[in-house]
């Protein structure tokens, strides 16, 4: 069990203005550990996906809050994003490339980015309850000497 | 007399109307300096509700012949994306001359796949012209990103506004 260092809680509405505040907020709190610069960039880009999911999918349009916790260990962080939206039906599917519901201009890829960029994902979603979407990354430094 | 007594009350019923004109402007002005002007996200994703505004991002347009050129700075993410793509299908529905379409991403910092969709969406409206979509000056991150979404396969790229109207062609 790994000890908490340091742990961070934001809540905001599902205003699309705050997903590029959340992702530079959480890229300056990850930078205590030893992420490079390259790494910070890519959790900058898991978390605007996942807070971008939030306001699109979650909300869908409906204004709602948007919860972004974040906790530091000496090995990870781990950044769970979560809304009380609408819920996933088919949590799996969610995440396969190219899926969307929305096909218009959306590409599929906000999962794809996630999973590509983070150590681990997870989601958790219940119809009419809403999504917990948590992930986690190590510096590249951590994962060579683990 | 007793015409001074009538007219005082008039002049006072004046003074509180020009006093309620006064108070009403200043009001409006300063009501203005805190104006915002919030565009629908719902409105762009076809659900209403949930505002924002547009930020962190800047366009510029020029044609160059039959080529309309998008130099963009800033961060190209939900929020954003929705001004670039108001900005570019507005210059391109009122010139059906414009063929082409190059990307200047030279100072583009970050981009998620919400900017991502909306550069495939412009490359759909102008291939649908018979046109061409080149990308210049993309920075590593953003070519990074490009790339996973498998851009680089449909859109050319170069180092320059000068080669990337040679690699397009047409008229300019």
């Amino acid at each position: 069990m790994e000890t908490v260092t340091n742990r961070v809680l934001m809540q905001f509405p599902s205003n699309a203005a705050n997903i590029g505040f959340a992702r530079t907020a959480i890229a300056v709190f990850a930078s205590q550990l030893d992420f490079t610069l390259d790494e910070l960039d890519e959790i900058k880009i898991a978390v605007s996906e996942a807070v971008s999911n939030a306001v699109i999918h979650g909300y869908q349009g409906c204004v709602g809050q948007i919860s972004v916790m974040c906790t530091l260990t000496e090995n990870y962080i781990e950044i769970c994003v979560q809304d009380g939206g609408k819920g996933m039906a088919d949590v799996e599917k969610a995440l396969e490339p190219a899926f969307t519901t929305q096909p218009d201009e959306r590409m599929g890829l906000g999962l794809v980015f996630v999973k590509e960029y983070m150590d681990e994902v997870s989601i958790d979603s219940a119809i009419g309850k809403g999504t917990s979407l948590i992930m986690r990354k190590s510096p590249v430094e951590a994962r060579v000497g683990s | 007399m007793m015409e001074e007594r009538s007219e005082a009350p008039l002049f006072s019923v004046l003074l509180s109307i020009l006093g309620a004109g006064i108070y009403y402007i200043f009001a409006k002005i300063s009501l203005k300096a805190f104006e915002v002007s919030p565009i629908s996200v719902g409105d762009a994703m076809g659900v209403p509700g949930c505002y924002m505004e547009g930020q962190r991002v800047e366009i510029a347009t020029k044609r160059v012949g039959e080529t309309l050129i998008v130099v963009l700075e800033g961060e190209l993410d939900l929020a954003t994306a929705q001004r670039v793509r108001d900005t570019v299908d507005s210059v391109l529905a009122d010139d059906a001359r414009l063929h082409h379409l190059i990307w200047d991403l030279g100072q583009v910092g970050f981009i998620d796949s919400s900017g991502l969709g909306m550069l495939l969406g412009r490359y759909k409206k102008i291939r649908a012209r018979k046109g061409n979509v080149v990308a210049i000056g993309a920075l590593e991150p953003v070519r990074r990103m490009l790339k996973m979404a498998g851009m680089e396969r449909i859109m050319q790229f170069a180092d320059t506004e000068e080669q990337a109207l040679a690699r397009i062609g047409g008229k300019h």
